[in-house]
């Protein structure tokens, strides 16, 4: 209906022309007013007409157009002419490459903005700079692009979230994520994968969207640039713009990318030999005592491995040596076991063109990749549709959907048996995968196959290369994400746009364990589904003038109101008792287990308001303003206001830096505003509630748990953030770069007050402490070499970030035990606290901690204290960019400068007894014994329980180092060569290699490349996470 | 013209949804304070929440384990005969406890305290928000059963956390906290064992005399008249002690009100006449692999193992050969770390029902036992929280103080003995603190009667302990669990003076 009104409208305005005015041919050449060169397939439209033809590829037109009209030149890459055509014939055109365009238009809050004039601090990252590499989602290709943006991935898993640190954090409990917004809607960032949070993983919905659809992406850093976002502005924006169509000729893209990645680094393990003979000596010597013989210690020492990987029964003597015909045959590397080649494929194709009166974008993707794990994989299927039409002179509307489904399958990472990274590390080597004999041979079935082994003594009944196969952790997650909206201009400078976005996701998942090993048995094969699904309409009205006075005062205002709400469904069902294992509906279970159902909402409501004005384009002020009433805070704080104001100077315009004849930008810009903070905060966690759920039934009784203690006046953190920036622009531009200022503070903070657990509940959430964080951030860009034929230009990035407690609700410091820190007025929050480590004793082998009265070998009596913070206090990258002709090599580092993390992988297999039969690194042979006493590593004694691998300064390292993140080598075939192909327009192929290697400072380390898996507060108990790949990709990038 | 219909239109659009209800949203599967203690019947659903907090899985089962563990007849396997302990009660068993709660297995006594005060936060909240309600039926046993409740807490938590009445009555026991608690609430100092004692004694006082539940998975009046003569067992008070237990039995001492030895030998599972409380266990709901059966019970037979044969480890047929079908009848055990000593074992004459140790995988690892078992899987078994034998017991240990009837003593005591299949010994005190351990093994007893009898620990004279804590003496602090290490950070009325001695800085 609607499409045959806008043929039928744009039909009626056309239909006149045609009739009354007299037409005649104009021809000529179409050229690039940088290069000489012809501008092939450019577009020449009639103005205000559809009537338009394309240039060849030697940029030659010719068009039929009444001689009194005019004519609209455009071509992707160019400034758009419009030249009258005055009765002429022949019209050459030169076309000025859009640098402007491209390089100086910012998109940020609810519009765009001239990035000259602009008093916020913002970064944009275009297409062309995410390099072109199968990455499941775009977060993980920005890290080291934005300063002042800390990007980690705390999983290889693909598909897995990321997670955003946009200038530090001003939060203790709240997250510390960003707000997205895609395509002018703020969107979500929630994990929805029930899966996911029982497997301890994640699958981010940020992965719905197709990187290769993403035009740019531009980080809000500032009050200024963010307020207008308001209440959930306090962490930053991240605004997502997707690729829409662009006036000119109709272009088909294709890409194609296949990768191949592995995990770079491992954990060195103890060889089955090494480890027997430590645990055979700790046996040896509680042997003597209790009267029992090196037969007994050989046994036990088997049982606590659950194999004997030797070929006799008592293959070490009493003096603890092998015996003559004794030999190893069991030596499993668990890690290479488990850990295998990842691979990735990525197809894209796309169309886009247009003309003044519709654009269009169009595009299908399928992404496929497999983890480095048995079974972790990420398959995604996408489709995009943007339209915009410009229905007559003072009404525009269009529509942007985004569709995509997505199959996440992955390895379950909790610290239960059934993770493959946890019994990969703790599995000893003496536990072979497949069973075997006495001789180490295998033990065929009937059918003549290997069989699994399923004894070990860390998880029962598992083994990490056959449980993934038969057991399912799956969810697929389906995103419709669109947006419809109509444009009205009342007169020049004013109109009004309605934008309504639907946003519905769906999370399907699945998960099954196998009748007959690991979990499952226990209930003959248990399986479970998952339907989450969360449906968002956002609605945003404005107001918008723009009006230029007297030539040299500019003003531009907008106005609006916007209302979202989000619902989130939830069914849940479990069962169990399976007839197959190849039939896992739950249709095929005898006996239902819990089925649970129950939605949550939220609403938000908003009134908005930006003005700014300029005066010749040399002095700007603006300001904006936002009143937010939201349902998730306490009744007696429903609204809350934010603002901000920002001014800047722009130098360069002033005439006494034109005279200087080097400057071509010079900018100074400051601002403050206010945000507010509300991610984190539970829909309903205001209220005091009693929760229903299976947990709190008793017997066949419905039970309602005591889940929240109310508190009415819950309400949003409030940040205040100044920012002072300059930016500056010389000799021809070839020196550029800002150096930024910001001091942000953030009070009322949303804070899970821990109370004593006799009081029932552990914490009560409140609006309390104050925070600070105060940081710089450096940018510099330089075009060391520029000459005809070669290019090479250097980016550089340095952030510098301090964050402080400046109250903390009246208490001095809170212990915050889960995450081994203390939060102490003017120390950071991220403050190490723990036990220091003092070695070993000499003459007893025990480990020892700093004690009140010097040493204790009692984990228990060790003092706490402050070991350093777990954030670095500076990081950032540094690229160069190499090109000649069409090839292009770019390599980008990424440092990490101070800041501690805690090994946990590391302190597990540093256990010395303490974690019975679980492997033990290398290092581990080091242990302390009455003829080895000057090591670091305690006396090794079987079942032992002094807690010497309990959390101290043992496993604390230091966090700097240097990442060679990306090596990135491309050529583009020369337009010469493409020409006479007839139909190509551009073909560029490339080779793509991530995270290289890594180099630590800190020589201690034993770890994986990746210690993001340790999370951004440098601990975390469990991290048995897929650590990042190192990953190479091929791929090609062609436009017809 | 069309401008104004479409400045009509944008403007209708600004006005989706702007209802005042749309900022108080209420929860679907959630409701508030006032709600819930709006009737007897919602507040009977917090009730519910309260008294699964008993069986908690991720407390109860390492109270009641420990309690036995912690003994000289019980121990965990080393993990080195064929079956791993997973850490799982090894530092009960081996005296390691630690106030950390990281890692979860060196530090059980953070879950206990927590789930238990979480069951005493549902008790306060029903008794301070109902007491004032409007009468209606049920409010009485709903009341009486929030005192029951938090009264049986109290005891536990002060059988563990605490020393002993008879070691010193002001010795600083639990937090007493008996109303509900929220961010500004006062914090609490630990209370004295005696304060302590009067609290929980009221509290079982007030459920005795006013439950009257429709099931014995409730708190009945016999079970918190049990209650009460344990606490008074444990106060070394006998006439009190005396009082109740006849109560708790009745006063009926003949053996008829206990369960009939056929009964015994099914395994524990179902409720009969003898329990007078039970924790109803539901399949669909509980995570099994934490029930007490999951800890005990492997099966009464096994598959290449006879009765006391041994097998090497790799030759253990699990899972796999269970799900082909023929070798375990039973349902399939769960993490089966106990074992009971030989010299346990041996106590029992073969005519006794309660000798329920099947078989040992190796002899060094102990009896595995088959006294707790389960019905359609693993860990799916009702579990006695109140057994009639106890009031058996403390009513014999009760006559044979001084001052008592002996002969009643050991009429009481023959009555049990006889009905278990048992040769009826003298009632002396030491014969029967050793019924106590006979008949109550695996329930949670034993840890509590070596602190309360002033007894040293010995577990030197049996071959299958493998712990270095081998003895300890009587009084020992190490006999408590330390407060867990999250109260003394969070709780501003405790010091580091506060924490038990063992593990005080």
């Amino acid at each position: 209906m609607k499409k045959a009104k806008i043929i039928s409208l744009i039909l009626l305005l056309a239909v006149p022309f045609f009739a009354y005015a007299q037409n005649i041919t104009v021809r000529g050449r179409v050229t690039d007013g940088s290069t000489g060169e012809s501008v092939p397939a450019a577009s020449v439209v009639v103005s205000g007409t559809t009537v338009g033809v394309i240039a060849d590829v030697n940029g030659n037109y010719s068009i039929s157009a009444p001689s009194g009209a005019s004519l609209v030149f455009s071509s992707i890459g160019y400034d758009t002419r419009v030249v009258s055509i005055e009765g002429r014939t022949r019209i050459d055109v030169v076309l000025e490459p859009s640098a402007e365009a491209l390089e100086d238009v910012l998109v940020v809050a609810y519009g765009t903005a001239k990035k000259s004039s602009y008093s916020g601090s913002a970064e944009m990252v275009r297409a062309e700079e995410l390099a072109q590499k199968p990455v499941s989602s775009v977060e993980q290709a920005l890290q080291g692009k934005v300063a002042g943006l800390q990007v980690s991935s705390a999983s290889g898993q693909p598909g897995a979230a990321t997670t955003f640190r946009i200038r530090g954090t001003g939060t203790l409990n709240a997250s510390s994520s960003p707000l997205y917004v895609i395509d002018g809607v703020a969107t979500t960032s929630s994990n929805y994968s029930m899966n996911a949070d029982d497997a301890n993983t994640t699958t981010s919905i940020l992965s719905s969207i197709n990187p290769q659809d993403i035009e740019s992406i531009t980080v809000l850093k500032d009050a200024a640039a963010a307020s207008l976002y308001g209440s959930r502005a306090a962490n930053g924006v991240v605004i997502i713009t997707t690729k829409s169509g662009k006036s000119g000729q109709g272009h088909v893209n294709f890409t194609a990318a296949v990768g191949i990645s592995a995990v770079p680094k491992q954990y060195e393990m103890a060889s089955s030999t090494d480890y027997y003979k430590l645990v055979y000596g700790s046996y040896l010597e509680s042997a003597a005592a209790s009267g029992k013989d090196h037969v007994w210690a050989n046994q036990q020492t088997q049982g606590l491995f659950s194999w004997n990987p030797f070929n006799v029964d008592v293959p070490f003597d009493a003096n603890g040596n092998l015996v003559s015909g004794a030999k190893n045959v069991i030596n499993t590397d668990w890690q290479n076991e488990v850990m295998k080649k990842g691979y990735s494929q990525d197809y894209n194709v796309s169309y886009s063109g247009g003309s003044d009166k519709v654009n269009y974008f169009f595009s299908v993707g399928y992404f496929d990749q497999k983890g480095t794990t048995p079974t972790a994989r990420y398959t995604r299927y996408s489709g995009k549709a943007s339209v915009d039409a410009r229905v007559n002179s003072w009404l525009k509307g269009g529509a942007n959907v985004i569709f995509s489904y997505a199959t996440q399958n992955s390895e379950t990472s909790s610290a239960a048996g059934a993770s493959p990274l946890f019994n990969a590390v703790s599995f000893p080597n003496a536990v072979p995968v497949y069973k075997v004999d006495s001789s180490g041979n295998y033990v065929l079935d009937s059918n003549g196959e290997k069989q699994f082994n399923w004894n070990n003594p860390s998880s029962r009944d598992f083994n990490p290369v056959a449980i993934p196969y038969m057991n399912i952790n799956k969810a697929n997650t389906a995103r419709l994400l669109a947006s419809f909206y109509t444009e009205v201009k009342f007169m020049d400078g004013l109109t009004a746009k309605t934008v309504f976005s639907p946003d519905y996701v769906s999370v399907y998942d699945i998960f099954y364990w196998n009748k007959y090993h690991g979990d499952g048995p226990a209930y003959s094969g248990r399986g479970g589904r998952t339907q989450t699904s969360d449906l968002m309409f956002t609605s945003t009205t404005t107001l918008n003038f723009n009006r230029t006075f007297d030539d040299v005062h500019n003003v531009s205002a907008m106005a609006g109101y916007e209302y979202w709400q989000s619902k989130i469904t939830r069914f849940d069902g479990t069962a169990t008792g399976f007839a197959f294992d190849f039939m896992t509906e739950l249709a095929g279970a005898s006996t239902p287990q819990s089925i649970t159902s129950y939605y949550t909402q939220a609403a938000l409501m908003s009134w908005l308001g930006h003005a700014e004005y300029n005066y010749a384009e040399k002095y700007f002020v603006s300001g904006s303003f936002r009143r937010d009433g939201s349902s998730v805070f306490g009744a007696d704080r429903k609204w809350g206001n934010f603002f901000s104001v920002g001014a800047s100077w722009r130098i360069a315009q002033e005439d006494f830096i034109k005279d200087l004849g080097w400057v071509d930008d010079l900018k100074f810009r400051v601002s403050y505003g206010t945000s507010g903070n509300n991610a984190g905060v539970g829909r309903y966690q205001s209220l005091g509630l009693w929760t229903a759920d299976a947990g709190y039934q008793y017997g066949y009784n419905s039970g309602l748990g005591h889940t929240s203690l109310s508190n009415s006046n819950l309400g949003w953190e409030k940040q205040k953030m100044l920012n002072i920036g300059l930016d500056f622009g010389v000799l021809n531009n070839r020196l550029s770069g800002s150096i930024e200022y910001f001091n942000k503070t953030s009070d009322d903070l949303l804070y899970e007050f821990p109370l004593p657990a006799s009081h029932g509940l552990t914490s009560v959430m409140m609006n309390l402490a104050k925070v600070q964080n105060q940081g710089v951030e450096f940018t510099l860009n330089a075009i060391p070499v520029q000459s005809r034929g070669f290019n090479w230009d250097v980016s550089f990035n340095f952030s510098y970030n301090a964050d402080k407690i400046l109250d903390l609700a009246g208490d001095d410091d809170i212990t915050m035990g889960d995450t081994k820190k203390i939060w102490k007025v003017g120390h950071s929050q991220y403050e190490f606290y723990m036990p220091t480590w003092m070695g070993v004793d000499p003459a007893t082998g025990d480990p020892l901690w700093k004690a009140a009265t010097g040493t204790t070998n009692r984990y228990s009596l060790a003092d706490y204290e402050m070991q350093g913070r777990a954030t670095p206090w500076g990081f950032g990258s540094l690229t160069n960019n190499l090109s000649w002709k069409g090839l292009n090599l770019s390599f980008m580092f990424y440092y990490n400068l101070g800041g501690k993390f805690y090994d946990t992988l590391y302190a597990n297999m540093m256990h010395e007894g303490n974690g019975s039969g679980k492997n033990i690194n290398i290092d581990e042979i080091n242990a302390w014994t009455p003829t080895n006493t000057k090591t670091d590593v305690p006396k090794y004694v079987n079942a032992n329980n002094n807690q010497s691998n309990s959390p101290s300064t043992r496993f604390l390292y230091d966090a700097t180092y240097l990442k060679l993140k990306n090596v990135n080598l491309s050529y583009s075939l020369p337009a010469s060569l493409l020409k006479k192909t007839g139909i190509l327009s551009g073909v560029r192929i490339y080779l793509n290699a991530d995270n290289l290697f890594t180099v630590f400072k800190d020589k201690r380390y034993r770890g994986y490349d990746d210690i993001d898996i340790f999370g951004i507060g440098g601990y975390d108990p469990y991290p048995n996470y897929i650590p990042l790949s190192r990953t190479f990709t091929m791929g090609v990038n062609i436009t017809f | 013209m069309k401008k104004y219909i479409y400045i009509a239109l944008i403007s209708l659009a600004a006005l989706v949804a702007c209802s005042k209800e749309t900022l108080h949203p209420v929860p679907s599967n959630a409701i508030s304070d006032t709600q819930i203690f709006s009737s007897v019947e919602s507040a009977r659903t917090a009730l519910n929440a309260g008294i699964q907090y008993i069986c908690y899985g991720s407390s109860f089962p390492y109270y009641l384990v420990m309690s036995d563990t912690m003994g000289e007849d019980a121990l965990v396997t080393a993990g080195t005969y064929g079956i791993d302990n997973y850490e799982r009660h090894i530092h009960a068993y081996t005296y390691s406890q630690v106030p950390e709660d990281d890692p979860w297995w060196f530090g059980y006594a953070n879950y206990i305290w927590l789930y238990d005060y979480k069951g005493i936060d549902v008790a306060n909240n029903i008794i301070a928000l109902m007491e004032e309600a409007p009468d209606e039926p049920g409010k009485e046993d709903l009341l009486a059963q929030a005192h029951a409740l938090r009264g049986y807490l109290f005891l536990r938590l002060a059988s563990i956390f605490s020393s002993t009445y008879t070691l010193n009555p002001d010795a600083p026991c639990i937090v007493l906290r008996t109303e509900p608690a929220d961010g500004s609430s006062e914090h609490l100092p630990r209370a004295t064992v005696k304060d302590t004692y009067t609290q929980l004694l009221k509290d079982l006082d007030y459920g005795r005399q006013h439950c009257s539940p429709a099931n014995t998975d409730f708190f009945t009046p016999k079970a918190c008249a049990l209650y009460m003569a344990r606490a008074y067992l444990y106060m070394a008070d006998w006439a009190n002690a005396k009082k109740y237990a006849e109560e708790a039995a009745s006063n009926v001492f003949d053996g008829s009100n206990l369960m009939s030895q056929s009964e015994w030998q099914a395994g524990f599972m179902d409720p009969n006449v003898e329990w007078l409380m039970y924790f109803a266990f539901n399949p669909t709901t509980s995570n099994y692999y934490v029930s007490i059966p999951s800890f005990y019970y492997l099966a009464k037979t096994a598959y290449s193992v006879d009765e006391k044969g041994k097998a090497n480890p790799n030759d253990i047929e699990y899972l796999d050969t269970a799900a082909e079908g023929d070798y375990f009848e039973e349902p399939l055990y769960g993490y089966s770390n106990i074992r009971f000593t030989d010299r346990f074992r041996n106590y029992f004459e073969d005519s006794d029902c309660r000798k329920m140790f099947p078989f040992y995988f190796y002899e060094e690892d102990g009896w595995f036992t088959s006294k707790f078992s389960h019905r359609t899987m693993v860990g799916d078994a009702d579990y006695p929280l109140a057994r009639t034998a106890e009031a058996y017991l403390i009513k014999a240990e009760c006559e044979a103080q001084n001052g008592g009837n002996a002969a009643l003593a050991k009429s009481v005591l023959n009555a049990l003995q006889e009905a278990r299949g048992a040769t009826p010994t003298e009632a002396t005190l030491e014969n029967i603190y050793m019924e106590r351990r006979k008949e109550l093994y695996g329930e949670g007893f034993r840890l509590h009667d070596i602190k309360r009898l002033h007894q040293p620990l010995d577990r030197s004279k049996d071959p299958e302990h493998w712990a270095d804590v081998k003895t300890l003496p009587a009084d020992s602090p190490r006999f408590m669990l330390p407060i867990p290490q999250n109260e003394m950070l969070y709780n501003k009325a405790l010091t580091a003076a506060d924490q038990n001695e063992y593990w005080r800085k």
